[in-house]
């Protein structure tokens, strides 16, 4: 307390500031302590509501419907059928288990490419070149577009006919897959797509990494003859561990919820080829109509998802 | 020796730059297509191989005002992005208050409300669109701006309390010891010293509303419809209006460019909830 009054005296606070200063108080009085206790409670209240009404109530709707055989295009009344809709995703459905494969394939996909091309961006603008920050604000880009205006740009690019990217490969390799409308490429071209849009994500935070770093591990790493690989592979890969897991477990929970751009590139297709789970769930709930079906599923997924994201965090990051 | 240095440290610089100009041109290059579209005619767009010159045309900037609903999608998505900006900055700002300074809930509400940022919007969608549809919101403006600040509520508050925990208590404090009550002290101190964050975390929510699409997608059909909505109704019978949907495109990516630049110093602490600086 008596360092706070000093630190009122330093000038840092004009006194005319509070109307009410002239008011003798000691401290604070009885009156504020008793509504103190339910003041923090009160401001995040708003907040609370928001996010328990907008969460919650869905999460028991569904869970509501999926023991219900829904389908909105019948004219047949639902009826209550137990866990048959869990059943069915455990026994009969492959489509689902097929987009589930395909969701952890985009997923480690992703994360192989862009982790270490991040990292590899990082090193290069870590160096003070010229022009480094305008450099900066270019690799930023990409991450405040949507991905359905930019993503329809890269179904463009990716045109089995008058595509660009076709063209650009096929000058320059002598041939080219047919990128999306090839069932064995599409994901591949989702892939890149992602990969475009994302890598300087995780370029960015580990760049702010390496900026952190200390410098006196590297000037003594050079006294004793270091290369600059074993400059890299012993002191900044260690140090960098940490930020490398945040942005690795940012990565995978993005790819894990992506929709948008699967959406603006291949619609799912050709076939069911970029189906992931997030865009099947969208099929059997959209295009079907099976909510019955589609809240079970949808449960499961959010069950995985927030799962896997909160035991991520919690172990690889300290939020 | 020392010729040789620099000389040595030159042939890096360039290949840096040779490194860092590649890199460039790969993140350029898709708006680099984007623009040039926009002004090819529709044989342009088609030709193979794919056209660097040609007649440059500002037909496809004129279907797209004439004949899509962009004028109805931009003035819907500006409504949205001002709504939530009224709804959730308020709101992040109380929230964020009270667990910088007086950790409610020990750490648990502040992580629940993270939790939101795991949950894929795919997953309740179903539930949101039979909910709202009872509630007769479908296609309508309010539900939207709800979504919106629902999903933008986590990371607006994580922000706001990094921010918050490096304004030192201790000027708050001594403005209470003066007489000034909790209120009187933050609006006094802490929120002229938060008003740059609150206007981050602002211009943060406006992106992301802006690029939101599946709510947009699967709530709205045309009274609510957003410029992401307007965008992916492009396709026709004989394929997808390239030129027009490339001039599209252009004209709601440009104004994020430039609130991207305003918060440039922000974006990796921003997209990291305030866990990198």
């Amino acid at each position: 307390m008596a360092t706070s009054t000093s630190r009122l005296n330093t000038k840092l606070i004009p006194a005319p500031f509070f109307p009410l200063a002239n008011k003798k108080i000691d401290g604070i009085s009885k009156m504020s302590i008793k509504t103190e206790k339910y003041v923090p409670y009160l401001l995040v209240l708003p907040a609370l509501v928001l996010v328990f009404g907008l969460t919650l109530y869905p999460l028991f709707h569904a869970l509501y419907y999926s023991t219900r055989d829904t389908d909105l295009t019948s004219p047949i009344p639902d009826t209550f059928i137990g866990i048959n809709n869990y059943r069915k995703m455990l026994n009969f459905d492959s489509t689902l288990s097929d987009a589930y494969v395909r969701s952890l394939t985009f997923t480690a996909g992703c994360l192989v490419l862009q982790i270490p091309l991040g990292l590899g961006i990082a090193l290069l603008l870590n160096r003070p070149i010229r022009g480094h920050k305008i450099f900066r604000a270019i690799f930023a880009m990409p991450l405040v577009v949507a991905p359905i205006a930019i993503g329809q740009i890269w179904r463009m690019m990716y045109h089995y006919e008058f595509g660009v990217i076709k063209y650009l490969v096929s000058s320059v390799f002598g041939t080219s897959p047919n990128w999306t409308a090839d069932p064995n490429w599409a994901m591949i071209s989702i892939i890149i797509y992602d990969t475009w849009q994302w890598t300087p994500f995780v370029a960015l935070i580990l760049l702010a990494g390496l900026q952190g770093l200390p410098p006196e591990p590297y000037e003594s790493a050079t006294i004793y003859g270091a290369s600059a690989f074993q400059k890299f592979r012993y002191i900044t890969l260690p140090k960098m561990r940490p930020l490398i897991g945040l942005a690795a477990i940012f990565r995978m929970i993005d790819t894990l919820k992506t929709w948008d751009p699967i959406w603006a590139i291949t619609w799912g297709g050709p076939g069911q080829a970029t189906e992931t789970l997030s865009y099947y769930l969208y099929r059997i709930g959209f295009r079907y109509f099976w909510v019955g079906y589609a809240s079970a599923v949808s449960l499961v997924f959010l069950y995985i998802v927030i799962v896997v994201s909160t035991v991520a965090l919690r172990k690889g990051a300290k939020l | 020796m020392k010729i040789e240095m620099k000389t040595k440290r030159r042939i890096v610089d360039s290949l840096y730059y040779i490194g860092v100009i590649i890199v460039l041109i790969a993140v350029l290059f898709p708006f680099f297509w984007m623009v040039l579209t926009s002004i090819k005619k529709e044989l342009d767009v088609l030709s193979i191989p794919p056209k660097i010159f040609f007649e440059p045309t500002i037909e496809n900037y004129t279907f797209v005002f004439e004949r899509s609903s962009i004028i109805k999608g931009l003035i819907n998505s500006l409504v949205i992005v001002g709504g939530v900006i009224a709804l959730v900055i308020p709101i992040s700002m109380l929230a964020a208050y009270s667990f910088s300074r007086f950790n409610v809930g020990g750490g648990h509400f502040q992580f629940y409300i993270l939790t939101v940022r795991m949950f894929p919007p795919i997953a309740a969608i179903v539930p949101y669109f039979v909910i709202f549809r009872n509630f007769g919101l479908l296609d309508n403006i309010i539900s939207i701006t709800l979504l919106n600040a629902l999903f933008n509520m986590p990371f607006t508050i994580w922000l706001l309390v990094g921010f918050l925990r490096e304004i030192p208590q201790d000027l708050e404090e001594a403005a209470m010891i003066e007489g000034a009550s909790r209120f009187e002290a933050f609006r006094e101190i802490t929120l002229p010293l938060i008003a740059p964050a609150l206007a981050v975390a602002a211009i943060f929510a406006a992106i992301f509303t802006w690029n939101e699409f599946l709510f947009a997608f699967i709530l709205t059909r045309s009274e609510a419809i957003t410029v992401t909505r307007v965008m992916a109704g492009f396709y026709t019978e004989r394929g997808i209006l390239w030129g027009p949907l490339s001039a599209c495109a252009t004209l709601c990516t440009v104004p994020m460019f430039i609130l991207a630049l305003m918060i440039q110093k922000y974006i990796v602490r921003g997209l990291t909830f305030g866990a990198v600086r």
